[in-house]
């Protein structure tokens, strides 16, 4: 299984009480926005190495109402923006 | 001339004593007509002069602020813009201002505002409304519509704290915002618009607009503290229909970082105070995105009465 990327550590996220969030790159000092479950998919990459896209897509199946399919594509597609926008590192 | 005065801004206080030209003589002059007067020893001292000071050569960058930089050797900070250098230390502004140059009012602000965050104030570019009770930040970049929405809402029967800056400070469990007294300054056309919202306007011009007196926009004088429980973003939007829309909080954070020109910046002092300061703004204040239609300045009276209905309605 492909390890997956964790945040960079100068990428700090805010999590709000909506469940939004904003990740503010102190390198760059560009934010982004960050939806319910693009927080979810960030504190699972933050969480540490343990699993794969799979498992997260899991947690977003069984939190929001969506496929465990749709799910997963909905990840890999965050996982290629936070790498292009160099908010994770690794993976 | 010689320009002296002491007054307390967002506060702190803050203390003159400069040899300044008519340019400067008009910044201090509306910081002394707008704020309360202070006596005693200030917070901060600025002292402009002719030159003596010189920039050392060994500074340590830490971020631009606009076209000027600012530096750090050891517990000094300096702000230059290539002409004219200004230094903080221990609360002392001291300003080397070229005799050939013009004032350097954005060093100086840039400079004064620096100081204050070891206050922990921190600067907004924002307007501020108090909308039947409420108080409201209208926040955004250059050109977002910040002083065309202040004077709609003006028309509107609205009191504002000012178009463009604002300090941010903690009391208690509260965020407190002043306004930073400064000219509006408005387009000719947003002018024609909202004439009856303005009661008098000076003849400067800065940059082809109009620069009105804070004091007498509405007929009223601005006022100096609000304890915001709305944010509201202003965009100019290419379509007929002003509207209202609500924003997650995630969006109005990232709003007010973008509107902050020092929460991001790693080295500026205080920045993680900043930055909670914002945070804690996006928590406890309803968020909502203020699209700016060309319904606005085409019937601006009944355009506003809209908005500000739509306003009072929006539940959290």
């Amino acid at each position: 299984m492909k390890a997956l990327p964790t945040p960079h550590t100068q990428a700090l996220l805010t999590e709000l009480d909506d469940g939004t969030g904003v990740v503010l790159h102190l390198d760059t000092k560009f934010y982004y926005t960050l939806n319910a479950t693009g927080v979810f998919v960030w504190k699972q990459l933050a969480a540490g190495p343990a699993g794969g896209i799979d498992d997260i897509a899991r947690g977003l199946a069984e939190r929001f109402e969506v496929t465990e399919a749709q799910a997963g594509d909905d990840v890999r597609a965050l996982l290629s923006e936070l790498r292009v926008e160099g908010l994770v590192v690794g993976g | 001339m010689q320009h002296r005065g002491a007054v307390r801004l967002a506060g702190v206080s803050l203390a003159w004593d400069a040899t300044v030209d008519d340019e400067a003589e008009s910044f201090f002059a509306q910081l002394a007509a707008m704020l309360p007067p202070h006596e005693g020893r200030a917070d901060i001292e600025v002292r402009l002069g002719p030159p003596g000071l010189s920039l050392p050569s060994d500074v340590r960058p830490l971020f631009f602020h606009g076209p000027v930089q600012v530096s750090a050797r050891g517990d000094q900070h300096w702000v230059h813009d290539g002409e004219s250098s200004i230094l903080l230390e221990g609360g002392l502004i001291r300003g080397d201002v070229a005799p050939s140059s013009a004032f350097p009012e954005l060093l100086l602000r840039v400079m004064l505002f620096t100081a204050l965050r070891a206050h922990g104030v921190h600067e907004l570019h924002a307007g501020a409304l108090r909308v039947a009770g409420v108080d409201a930040l209208v926040v955004g970049e250059s050109g977002a519509g910040k002083t065309t929405f202040v004077l709609a809402a003006v028309l509107g029967g609205a009191a504002h704290g000012g178009d463009d800056t604002t300090l941010l400070r903690r009391e208690g469990d509260r965020v407190v915002a002043s306004s930073f007294p400064r000219a509006f300054l408005v387009a000719p056309r947003t002018l024609a618009a909202f004439e009856v919202a303005t009661a008098a306007r000076t003849a400067t011009l800065h940059a082809g607009k109009r620069a009105l007196d804070p004091e007498r926009v509405g007929g009223q004088r601005a006022l100096p503290e609000l304890t915001p429980s709305r944010l509201l973003f202003p965009r100019v939007v290419d379509r007929d229909g002003s509207a209202i829309v609500s924003v997650s909080q995630a969006d109005a954070l990232g709003g007010l970082v973008a509107s902050s020109p020092l929460a991001a910046v790693r080295d500026a002092p205080r920045r993680a105070e900043n930055f909670s300061m914002l945070t804690d703004l996006a928590r406890s204040c309803a968020g909502f995105e203020v699209l700016l239609g060309r319904d606005l300045l085409a019937s601006p009276r009944a355009t506003t009465d809209r908005l500000l209905a739509e306003l009072r309605a929006a539940e959290r």
